[in-house]
């Protein structure tokens, strides 16, 4: 029952400025005769008929599936090389300054020249979200890695730890702290580079449709995609809170009790 | 200066049988940037099996780096540890290490019983005898309800058990301790020196304590190896004739207590300035 209650709460709380937002925003657009801001009602009934008849298959779903395989990928290689960097001085001394030169060019940019490699399918797609989303994960592994306390390093060497097992049991659960807010960056990224990438050229997804009724004069349309990338992108976060607080829990715990004791 | 100290060594090392740790001509030199620092000098010893010593000797006398070698985990410039028999060359399997920073060495990720049946894991003991050990170990530094707490969920001296307890565990023919109670209160390290002694005398275990606590020392160990400052070689190799039975109180207050305490303090004060007759080092080109 009290968590019950509690969970209520923070709902509340979570829900409770969105709901303002959204009351205002009706009533500012109630009476709006504006082609381009056309009244909130007008789109979230344009959000059922357009979102629910089909496009969620054809649309979003594609869209979804080229976030989650790159962004996967972005994952997979950020942490691989992050862990290789971090673990090794004399590879990090000299990767330092590419890395910093590729960090700063900006993701979209790619986009044009990887379609000349890897055409405007779903594979540019893809490696767009992964090149672009991989750097906070990489650079954060890194960090982590090379942040692995000596003792601890010391005892599971005197145990007898090393190859995979160090790997798996002393590596990553050390550094899943940083990983996981280099992860939480890239989430993000991610979004921004699948809708981008979809504007370019693309046949499909939700950047792709947005462009169109955009081009097609159909704003309400165009608004509840906008709204849908919203929602999309929040659902995800919550997503990654519940994955985070999972996998970091003992972190959590042991920050509280240091924070006790001092 | 130092004849007789070297020559009362003999006597003790001819009384405690094979060595089952050897120290031989340990020396380590670290290469800092324009010059040579040598922190170990020479360091000869050996511990029998199941013995209890203990080596003390002032702050910055290499302690660590000789504890580090012998576990492995530092190659030495010259000399070498054998272990059984066997040069060690890197951790060997059969030895454990318990670490000064308890709260740096317990895996914060995993549970108390789970952080003890790792090594075990890595040794391939099959899954039942882990179970036992898990639950004997936990048992002996009594902490068996406490298996499936976070470390940091504990006290600092019941994560030192737990520490204690994984080294147990692992059932190594030596233990290792660096200055393993040196950052838990008065109360709680009393408590935990009677516990090694207990662990020792029970399981038979060779331990090599290392501290820079005089009373800790004399308390504790069999024999005491006095280290002078760096760089450390062996200035004396003291038997500890207490009776096998010790008390915190009873142990203390003996007059023979008092008088090896007095004798091993004044060998750690000599060991202060022991090499201040030699040639200065000179920075090299």
């Amino acid at each position: 029952m009290r968590t019950v209650l509690r969970g209520a709460r923070r709902a509340g709380h979570l829900l409770a400025l969105p709901a303002l937002l959204l009351a205002l925003w009706w009533a500012a657009t109630a009476r709006s005769t504006d082609f381009y801001f056309p009244p909130l009602h007008t789109i979230l009934s344009a959000f059922g008929k357009t979102w629910f008849s089909g496009r969620l298959v054809a649309d979003v779903l594609p869209s979804v599936l080229r976030l989650a395989a790159g962004y996967a990928g972005a994952v997979a290689v950020g942490v691989g090389i992050g862990v290789l960097i971090g673990s090794h001085r004399r590879v990090r001394l000299a990767a330092e300054p590419v890395l910093e030169f590729f960090r700063a060019v900006p993701p979209p940019v790619l986009i044009p020249v990887l379609m000349l490699f890897t055409g405007i399918g779903d594979t540019m797609k893809i490696t767009v979200i992964v090149l672009g989303s991989m750097w906070p994960v990489l650079l954060n592994t890194a960090e982590g890695v090379r942040a692995i306390d000596d003792v601890l390093a010391d005892t599971a060497r005197s145990y007898g730890l090393t190859g995979a097992a160090r790997l798996r049991r002393l590596v990553l659960p050390s550094a899943a702290p940083q990983i996981v807010t280099g992860m939480r960056q890239a989430l993000s990224i991610s979004i921004i580079l699948m809708v981008i990438s979809e504007m370019f050229a693309s046949s499909s997804g939700l950047g792709y449709t947005i462009v169109q009724f955009q081009r097609g004069f159909a704003v309400p349309e165009m608004w509840s995609g906008i709204l849908l990338l919203g929602l999309l992108g929040f659902a995800l976060s919550l997503l990654f809170g519940r994955f985070e607080s999972r996998v970091l829990r003992w972190h959590r715990g042991r920050r509280q009790a240091q924070r006790g004791k001092s | 200066m130092t004849g007789t100290d070297i020559a009362s060594r003999g006597a003790v090392d001819g009384a405690s049988g094979p060595a089952l740790l050897d120290v031989r001509g340990l020396t380590k030199t670290y290469q800092a940037a324009d010059r040579t620092v040598e922190a170990v000098r020479d360091l000869t010893f050996g511990v029998g099996a199941g013995e209890l010593a203990c080596i003390v000797g002032p702050s910055g006398a290499g302690k660590t780096t000789l504890l580090k070698c012998v576990a492995g985990l530092l190659a030495p410039s010259g000399g070498e540890v054998v272990l059984e028999g066997r040069p060690v060359h890197g951790p060997p399997e059969n030895m454990a290490v318990v670490f000064q920073e308890y709260g740096r060495s317990l895996f914060p990720w995993m549970t108390v019983e789970q952080n003890i049946d790792l090594p075990l894991r890595q040794k391939k003991v099959p899954k039942r005898r882990r179970a036992e050990l898990v639950a004997e170990s936990l048992a002996s530094v009594g902490l068996a309800d406490a298996a499936g707490a976070y470390p940091w969920q504990l006290s600092g001296g019941m994560q030192q058990r737990v520490a204690i307890a994984r080294a147990v565990a692992y059932e190594p023919a030596v233990l290792l301790m660096d200055e393993p109670f040196a950052a838990v209160d008065a109360q709680t390290r009393a408590e935990l020196e009677d516990l090694t002694r207990e662990l020792w005398r029970r399981l038979g275990m060779t331990v090599l304590f290392v501290t820079h606590d005089i009373e800790e020392a004399v308390y504790l160990g069999q024999r005491v190896l006095v280290l002078s400052a760096a760089p450390t070689v062996v200035i004396e190799d003291a038997a500890i004739d207490l009776p096998a039975e010790r008390e915190q109180l009873a142990t203390r207050s003996a007059p023979r207590f008092a008088e090896l305490r007095a004798h091993i303090y004044s060998l750690v004060q000599r060991a202060k300035t022991y090499h201040d007759g030699d040639p200065v080092e000179v920075p090299r080109p």
